[in-house]
């Protein structure tokens, strides 16, 4: 710290003690100081009502010039600071105290022209400071009592650098050392001085410490004089973090199962090995990941997996069966075998996927030919066609406060992959195989994504848009110009016209082929939509025309999460021709919104939830009816903390209603075929919809400790009834009104011994108002868990008892055992064993299921 | 008088300062690199450049920033906790004589956590989605207020259950687990890759450093390290 500058701090503060007159920093010089020892000052602020900004000692030898600038922390009101023990010699050490406030104001100590006269300590000769470091190293003490000190840092072993040294031994769980009696040596040299002793704590942070391998070793002595064992860690030292870095680390883990499993006599035999190694160089982190099943089939999808990729700060790879997601809309989390490539610069990004999402499988081809087509006509069904993808997202933003997407998904089979002939059956003569299952397809997906947040994402916009195009069957490839003439449905007429609704164009007009985009999307009569945007009845294109294209979605929400409320409302929309072979199971023809609030009170120990959401769908009105379903939803949850039991409460309300009225009703008149006006029967049949579902549930859960158990007891209860609310239906109107009603009880006990609980009791009924009786299930858990041999060895056994009446009748029971042994920390061997009878008396069946499963695993 | 009262206060200060510097510490800081801060209990604003070896107290409030890292290793019982760039966490304790119950309560951020057996008390982590009961439980996290949580189980279990439905999820090894503002939760085996990386931690048990020091012809030095098994 320069002169000039402390000057200007001094000037400072006297202008401030005049201006103000009342902050006073409050320090009591310690005393007995000896050399070599490191001195703590402590201080309390007082007087200002604004805020402390900062609190600073400013210490030096006698003799030295310049001082050493320490922040001071605060704990409690008190400000704390250590001047090392190099700096406390026998001449003497000066110090002062500045305190900085938020008003700009400042206060010293000493009051008084504090740079020039600061607070001088005498500093007595230690008799220990010099013998310390020559002192020979500390005598391992091997009979000493062994107390529950806790190497908190380095780890055994660590490699560390220089700078990132701090040694620390937990004595939090050895309440009777005596402070006075610990030795800290590094390398046999005692470190005391530079150590911080408290009744739960030693620390030191060592300096200058050489590249190489260290020991660090703590002795100490309880109140009584004896000696604790003494505590020792090596760790290695390195010059920079980088260098840390540098060493190639790597962990894995390898699981190897083999299980048989019986259900209903039913027997099957499943065995599979897991294998998985991550490790890291510098910045470089690399992972190779396995799963091979013997259920794996080339008759169906891949089962095995097989990833293997490196990660850098600007660019990622990953190879093999990843799961990426860009969009909601367009891929999410749809697996693909291939690679997923992302490079991250930042502001401009890139994510790339390329791959195959289903493979080719063969599957069946009809034993009986269809005599009634032209010849003999066998039928291919259950087979899949390989899917390609390909998925480009430009991104721009990391997403922390801002991100703007654009993505391209692009997904088509490969009508090649799968072999009309199959099954030994060719087509010869008048032998012929038609395909009659999946439709080849092809698939586009143009979106965009942009989201702002601010304020560590407590505010949130989000916003995605997305297009697509889908053609439904691309076994006949695409539509050439001079085919265009009957593009459309119903319009087989070659007139070198194509019509398109009041519009009548000729080919020869049309600057381009179909043909000709087919590289990119095939364009034939199975594309959908056919029109991608729908006028109006004035042949005008609007706003509301775009936002309701058929084959777009889009949806957008906004997420507020201030003075302890999570609060939602988001608005969304899907074409009911949208469709993406990336994420293929997204709802379409929807749209809807949701509001939703989610309130914490009383630092997160209840939480309050109001939820509603609105889904209608027949957006393009193409459906005869339109129906609403809404749903409302209530909750309180408390989790008061430690000691008191945790209770939830819901209450839940749907609703589905349709727009259809009593004069929908479909009625049928059936009249005597022979007899001339001779009514037989009327059938009516009332599609309306307009039902309800209350549901209630209620749980708690409550620690409970009994003499020297630990006790956890679960309760739940939850009901729900669906009933019709349209009170005009015609006599005989069925409704499947249904009640469901569930209660159950847990206690998980953990004994003083390792021996730990379970008992549950399960009973679940449902009533239908078109059965005849009741669904109801009753379960009984019993479940132990003992542990061995300084938790080594792991053993569990247990009973369950299912029974089963009213609709359903049977009884179940099911003993099962096992036991998990770990063997030098590398190696893990488990097996279980489960005998299950079954009396099912609809049936009249008994069965004996006997399963089986072991496990070996290794880490390293 | 007033100075009487002002004596009182300082005898009174220092006889309990006297009591243990480290009085009421939860945990020490035993990693720290690039921007991270630290706002105690009762004070408004951060302080930056939290040192090695901090200790950490009731209800202080750890943020990293856009390169921070800190790793905090609690006293009682050595679990570990690991927070990547852009976290922000709440530490605090509710103690019964020698009993620590710890909460982290995690805003936003990435956390890893290696949590011992406890002894007795509770070891949870809250998040605005979720609260995560801990026993004996290696496993990450990955925090987004807007997102929600996504937990991948190392070893052991997790108990997570949704603040919005109460629905309970339990996070074994190699499982991930979600957990959604919705009120979603699902559990499912762990995909290839998806799991963070430690850089710190891919040392496995114990390990032996093999040094080799080169010397080019202009007499640069450079080391060679192989940590091997």
């Amino acid at each position: 710290m320069s002169r000039n500058w402390i000057k200007l701090i001094i000037f400072f503060i006297l202008i401030s003690k005049i201006v103000s007159g009342q902050a006073k920093i409050l320090h009591s010089p310690p005393r007995n100081i000896f050399s070599n020892s490191p001195i703590k000052i402590e201080a309390v602020v007082e007087g200002n009502t604004a805020e402390v900004e900062r609190v600073r000692t400013f210490y030096r030898k006698v003799g030295q010039n310049a001082f050493i600038e320490e922040e001071m922390h605060k704990y409690m009101g008190v400000y704390t600071c250590t001047i090392p023990a190099e700096y406390v010699t026998i001449e003497g050490v000066e110090y002062l105290i500045i305190a900085e406030f938020a008003d700009g104001y400042m206060a010293a100590f000493p009051e008084v022209d504090p740079y020039n006269v600061p607070m001088f300590l005498s500093v007595k000769k230690s008799n220990n400071g010099t013998v310390r470091k020559t002192k020979p190293g500390l005598t391992d003490i091997q009979n000493g009592i062994q107390g529950d000190i806790i190497i908190l840092s380095p780890e055994e072993g660590e490699v560390i650098a220089a700078e990132e040294v701090v040694l620390a031994f937990s004595i939090f769980n050895t309440p009777d050392v005596a402070l006075e009696t610990v030795r800290l040596d590094l390398d046999n040299i005692s470190i005391l001085n530079q150590t911080e002793i408290s009744e739960e704590l030693i620390v030191a942070r060592p300096k200058k410490i050489n590249p190489g391998r260290h020991t660090a070793k703590l002795n100490m002595k309880n109140k009584n004089g004896d000696s604790f064992k003494t505590v020792v860690v090596n760790f290695t030292i390195v010059r920079s973090i980088e260098e840390a870095q540098r060493v190639v680390k790597y962990t894995g883990r390898v699981l190897v199962a083999a299980g048989s499993e019986q259900i209903r006599g039913m027997r099957q035999n499943i065995n599979s090995l897991r294998a998985n190694v991550s490790g890291s160089y510098d910045r470089l982190r690399f992972n190779a990941k396995t799963f091979i099943t013997s259920q794996e089939d080339p008759a169906k999808q891949p089962r095995n997996r097989l990833t293997a990729g490196f990660k850098t700060s600007v660019f990622d790879l990953t190879m093999g069966d990843v799961n990426p997601q860009f969009s909601e809309f367009g891929l999410r989390g749809k697996r693909v075998r291939g690679f997923e490539a992302d490079l991250k610069l930042k502001y401009f990004n890139t994510h790339v996927v390329y791959g195959q999402t289903e493979r080719a499988t063969v599957g069946e081809i009809s034993n009986i030919p269809d005599t009634l087509a032209e010849g003999l006509q066998y039928s291919r069904t259950g087979y899949v066609y390989d899917r390609n993808l390909l998925a480009i997202r430009p991104y721009f933003g990391s997403g922390q406060n801002f991100q703007f997407g654009l993505s391209f998904i692009k997904s088509r089979d490969d009508t090649l992959s799968v072999k009309r002939e199959y099954g030994g059956i060719t087509q010869i003569g008048d032998r012929s195989i038609v395909f009659s299952g999946n439709k080849p397809k092809d698939n586009i997906v143009l979106g965009t994504d942009l989201l702002v947040a601010f304020d560590s994402k407590r505010f949130v916009w989000q916003t995605d848009f997305a297009f697509s195009y889908l053609n439904r069957d691309i076994s006949n490839g695409p539509l050439t110009l001079e085919d265009l003439d009957t593009f459309m449905p119903e319009d087989n007429l070659k007139n070198d016209t194509l019509t398109l609704g009041d519009w009548n164009i000729a080919l020869n007009d049309i600057p381009f082929d179909p043909g000709d985009f087919a590289r990119y999307f095939i364009i034939n009569k199975n594309i959908s939509p056919l029109m991608p945007i729908v006028p109006d009845t004035n042949g005008a294109i609007g706003l509301k025309e775009f936002l309701n294209m058929p084959s777009t979605a889009y949806k957008t929400s906004l997420k507020l999460n201030y003075f302890n409320n999570y609060f939602v409302i988001g608005y969304q929309r899907v074409g009911p021709e949208f469709s993406s072979l990336g994420n293929p199971y997204l709802r379409n023809d929807v749209r809807g919104f949701n509001v939703s609030d989610k309130i914490r009170l009383f630092n997160n120990k209840v939480f309050i939830t109001l939820t509603y959401d609105q889904k209608r769908d027949n957006l393009i009105r193409d459906k005869s009816t339109t129906t609403i379903t809404s749903s409302f939803n209530a909750g309180i949850a408390l989790c008061p903390g430690t000691g008191l039991p945790t209770i939830s409460l819901n209450a839940m309300q749907y609703g589905l209603k349709n727009d259809l009225g009593i004069e929908d009703i479909d009625t049928t008149f059936n009249y005597d075929p022979v007899v001339v006006d001779s009514l037989v029967s009327i059938v009516y049949k009332d599609p309306r919809k307009s039902n309800i579902t209350i549901r209630q549930d209620f749980r708690i859960s409550h620690n409970v400790e009994v003499g020297p158990t630990r006790n956890t007891i679960n309760i739940t209860y939850a009901n729900s009834e669906r009933s019709d609310r349209i009170a005009d239906r015609i006599p005989g109107y069925q409704f499947n009104a249904t009640s469901t009603s569930m209660l159950s009880f847990g206690l998980n006990t953990a004994f003083q011994s390792p021996l730990k609980t379970n008992v549950k009791f399960t009973t679940n009924t449902t009533k239908s108002s078109t059965a005849r009786d009741p669904y109801e299930l009753m379960t009984v858990l019993l479940k132990g868990h003992y542990e061995l041999f300084d938790t080594k060895l792991i053993t569990e056994m247990g009973w369950v008892f299912t029974k089963g009446s009213g609709m359903i009748d049977f009884t179940k029971n099911n003993v099962f055992m096992g036991a998990t042994y770990r063997l030098l920390k590398m190696h893990q061997f488990s097996g279980r064993f489960s005998y299950t009878f079954l009396n099912d008396r609809l049936s009249g069946d008994l069965f004996n299921d006997l399963s089986f499963q072991f496990n070996y695993t290794l880490i390293f | 008088m007033k100075k009487l009262h002002l004596l009182m206060l300082i005898t009174f200060l220092m006889i309990f300062l006297t009591q243990g510097w480290s009085a009421g510490a939860i945990a020490i800081t035993t990693k720290v690199r690039g921007t991270v801060s630290l706002k105690r209990s009762g004070e408004t604003k951060f302080k930056p450049n939290v040192k090695l070896g901090e200790l950490i107290f009731n209800n202080d409030h750890l943020k990293t920033g856009k390169d921070g890292y800190a790793a905090l290793v609690f006293i009682d019982d050595k679990s570990l906790i690991k927070i990547w760039e852009n976290s922000e966490m709440i530490v605090s304790r509710s103690s019964v004589k020698k009993t620590i119950s710890k909460r982290i309560s995690m805003q936003i951020g990435t956390l890893k956590a290696e949590v011992s057996p406890q002894r007795k008390g509770e070891f949870v982590i809250a998040t605005p989605t979720s609260v995560a009961s801990v026993k004996g439980t290696t496993f990450w996290v990955i925090i987004d207020p807007v997102l929600g949580d996504i937990f991948y189980g190392i070893s052991g279990e997790v108990e997570v259950k949704n603040n919005e439905s109460d629905a309970v999820i339990v996070v074994g090894a190699n499982e991930t687990g979600t957990s959604t503002p919705d009120g979603q939760v699902n559990v499912e085996q762990t995909l290839e890759g998806s799991v963070p990386v430690d850089e710190e931690d891919q040392g496995g048990e114990d390990s032996n450093i093999l040094k080799i020091q080169m010397r080019n012809k202009q007499g640069d030095v450079k080391d060679i390290i192989i940590e091997y098994k």
